[in-house]
């Protein structure tokens, strides 16, 4: 189904929105960087979210600098805290955070304006999280969540994004079998068409329809949709050779192959480079490593443990090029050498996750090498097996 | 939805020395409910917490025919192993688990079983040996080769010695440096094989200990006519989460948490050649 709503009614929309759901949006900070923020249910409060939100190409469409895992997966989280008076009485106590209703996750998240790549990304982030033993944190965070995705008329990172030689945006289409709930796509600068792809998305619309306008018999605004949307996709200045770079690495993977060599020695040249920092993975929106400590209130010494003992157990992002990442008690670690480690954080995107999931983890939003500080990237990554690739 | 995170804790019941640096610990867990269904398969592991110091991946080395209890042996080399070596008898550690996959049963079955263990290597593997005792008449031959540092480092030596005395069992021990008292082989883990006369019919080799062992241990067995599909190794990795989630301890797109730590060789030969697993 076809809609428009009019720019003026998106606040109102909002206003309404906070009441029923946990909107998480896209909110310009001073430094002009842009972050996914919890709008705040009071209209005072909420009223200075509502200038900062950042949705238009024209004025203010930006990437979020933290990508939207880290509403389901914070940086760092909380598992349970922990009391014990001491090991020999059995005087403790463990309590999880999220077990115990917190109010905040007992409405579920709507994010307002997410780009169609991280829209993608959640898809991913979530199905890894479910699959096998399920994830309790995230998946209770998530759950239920609905996205309105925002099209992206022109990119926000030029020489960064590129989703088009992904696949996942910069906007979706039904045609292209590409499932969404919602997507608004912006006309121009009085409103938004907004198009429906699930019952859910229809159910959405109708409990808000005093802002939306059907539009769906009217065959000028199909045509003018297509329009748009076609020009977004011209407006994609970079773009590389996905599928190619999943054949080299899925050759790579049968040993002796010419692929192989061509890969180790990409490896090697970036691993001369990097500074294994780990932004690139912490910018990104589908990896999901993370470490495990605990945090108390005494400092405690090896078998000296002093009572009574508070503390709480925490998560916190990690990444797999961190050389302690793999290394074992006794010492032993199978990722020792640099280049190893630069080969896992690839071949995880675009050879194991497509052999897994049947479908590549990169979803081509440029963050990496927008943070990268010696300007090494997924697209860079690419372009350079692709292009020194013959056959 | 369960949240696999929360461990539950788990009273100290009894504590035997092995070494001087590794203990055998006999754990029940507090709750009698949880004690009574706690269930496992030989080869798991668990994660044992010391709140406030943290967590570790530790073998179940007790074998699942033996009910009510739980038996881990750790040797003390960090932080957690240390605090739980300084521990007493009714203290409490932090249990969830099982984890992984485990020995297959019956791939196992009516066949002929070396164990090659070195080190503490032996207690996981020792989960399936006492199986395979309490259910003798379902496996044929048993061949036991065990290496050690020293002797010194040899751990079970009671009950290696009772497996001994069991029909159809060979056991032998090796250390790699003698003391006066040895009387015994000296030598790695690999110089029993001609003693022990192995054959790699009918005969499925199952190994564990440190990586260097199991490199070697595992391409000597291809010598004896032994098949990639009948050498069955358990790895280790540093992990994290133990449920497939935190990546630590993943190789290629398997995680060794909950795709192993039981592995055939054939599976390792097939490992992508930058995870240098040894
Ligand atoms: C599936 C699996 C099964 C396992 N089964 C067993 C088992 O049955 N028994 C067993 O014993 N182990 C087993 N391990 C290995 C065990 O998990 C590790 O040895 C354990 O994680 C060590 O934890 P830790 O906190 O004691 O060491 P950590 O504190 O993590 O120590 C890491 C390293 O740092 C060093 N270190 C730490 N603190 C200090 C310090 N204060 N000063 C100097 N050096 C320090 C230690 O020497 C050690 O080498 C298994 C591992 C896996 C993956
Ligand atoms: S990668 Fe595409 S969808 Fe993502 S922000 Fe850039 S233009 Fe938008
Ligand atoms: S690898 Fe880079 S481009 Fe791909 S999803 Fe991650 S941050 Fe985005
Ligand atoms: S230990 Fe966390 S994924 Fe295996």
């Amino acid at each position: 189904m076809l809609y428009f709503i009019e720019q003026t009614n998106i606040k109102n929309l909002i206003i309404d929105l906070v009441k029923r759901w946990n909107v998480v949006a896209p909110i310009e900070q001073d430094g002009k960087d842009v972050l996914l923020e919890k709008l705040p249910e009071s209209s005072e409060k909420l009223e200075k979210y509502l200038g900062r939100i950042s949705l238009n190409s024209k004025t203010a469409n930006k990437q979020t600098l933290i990508p939207p895992k880290e509403i389901f997966f914070p940086q760092s989280e909380l598992m349970f805290t922990y009391s014990t008076h001491s090991t020999a009485k059995k005087e403790f106590k463990i309590e999880s955070p999220a077990s115990t209703t917190d109010t905040d996750t007992a409405k579920p998240v709507l994010f307002f304006g997410i780009k169609p790549c991280d829209y993608y990304a959640l898809n991913i982030t979530g199905s890894f999280f479910k699959n096998g033993f399920e994830d309790f944190y995230y998946l209770s965070k998530s759950k239920n969540y609905l996205a309105l995705i925002f099209g992206c008329i022109t990119p926000p990172e030029p020489e960064s994004c590129f989703c088009s030689s992904a696949g996942t945006g910069p906007v979706l289409s039904k045609e292209k079998g590409q499932d969404f709930d919602i997507q608004f796509i912006e006309e121009n600068a009085g409103g938004y068409f907004v198009e429906t792809g699930t019952d859910r998305g229809d159910e959405f619309i109708k409990a808000n329809s005093r802002y939306f306008k059907d539009l769906s018999d009217r065959k000028s605004s199909v045509k003018r949709l297509k329009d748009i949307k076609e020009r977004a996709f011209k407006n994609i200045e970079l773009s590389v050779d996905f599928e190619k770079a999943l054949t080299i690495m899925e050759e790579g993977a049968r040993s002796g192959d010419t692929s192989t060599g061509l890969l180790n020695s990409v490896y090697g040249k970036i691993a001369d480079r990097c500074i294994y920092c780990g932004s690139c993975l912490y910018a990104c929106p589908t990896c999901t490593c993370f470490n495990i400590y605990d945090s108390t209130e005494s400092t405690v010494v090896a078998s000296e443990r002093t009572f009574p003992l508070n503390g709480e157990r925490v998560r916190v992002w990690d990444a797999c090029v961190f050389s302690g990442y793999t290394r074992e008690a006794s010492g032993h670690n199978p990722r020792g050498e640099s280049y190893t480690r630069a080969a896992r954080r690839y071949e995880h995107k675009l050879k194991y996750d497509p052999a897994v999931y049947g479908r590549s983890s990169c979803t081509g939003c440029g963050r990496c090498l927008t943070a990268c500080p010696v300007n090494i990237g997924m697209s860079t990554f690419i372009r350079e097996i692709t292009e020194n690739h013959e056959k | 939805m369960k949240n696999e995170y929360i461990p539950y804790p788990a009273e100290i019941v009894s504590i035997r020395k092995e070494t001087y640096d590794v203990k055998t610990y006999k754990l029940r867990f507090s709750d009698p409910k949880l004690a009574e269904s706690f269930s496992y398969k030989q080869g798991q592991f668990v994660q044992v917490s010391v709140l406030g110091t943290g967590e570790a991946p530790i073998s179940i080395t007790s074998s699942p025919t033996r009910k009510g209890f739980l038996e881990l042996t750790m040797r003390a080399t960090g932080r957690i192993t240390n605090a739980i070596y300084g521990m007493h008898t009714g203290d409490t550690v932090f249990i969830r688990g099982p984890y992984g996959n485990s020995f297959p049963f019956k791939e196992l079955k009516g066949r002929d079983i070396a164990f090659v263990a070195g080190g503490i290597g032996l207690a996981p593997v020792r989960s399936l040996i006492n199986f395979i005792f309490d259910n003798r008449h379902l496996f044929g031959h048993i061949t036991i080769l065990y290496g050690a540092k020293t002797p010194k480092d040899i751990c079970f030596k009671d009950e290696i010695k009772q497996w001994a005395g069991i029909r159809d069992t060979s056991v032998y021990v090796t250390v790699d440096r003698a003391d006066e008292t040895w009387r015994e082989n000296i030598g790695v883990v690999t110089s029993l094989y001609p003693k022990a006369g192995l054959k790699g019919d009918n005969s499925t080799a199952v190994l564990c200990g440190p990586p260097v062992m199991i490199k070697f241990a595992a391409r000597e067995l291809l010598n004896y006519g032994f098949v990639s599909d009948n050498i069955i190794v358990t790895l280790e990795r540093y992990m994290k989460c133990g449920i497939g989630k935190c990546g630590h301890c993943n190789i290629g797109g398997l995680y060794v948490c909950t795709d192993g730590p039981v592995f055939t060789w054939k599976q390792v030969g097939e490992f992508p050649e930058i995870e240098n697993v040894f």
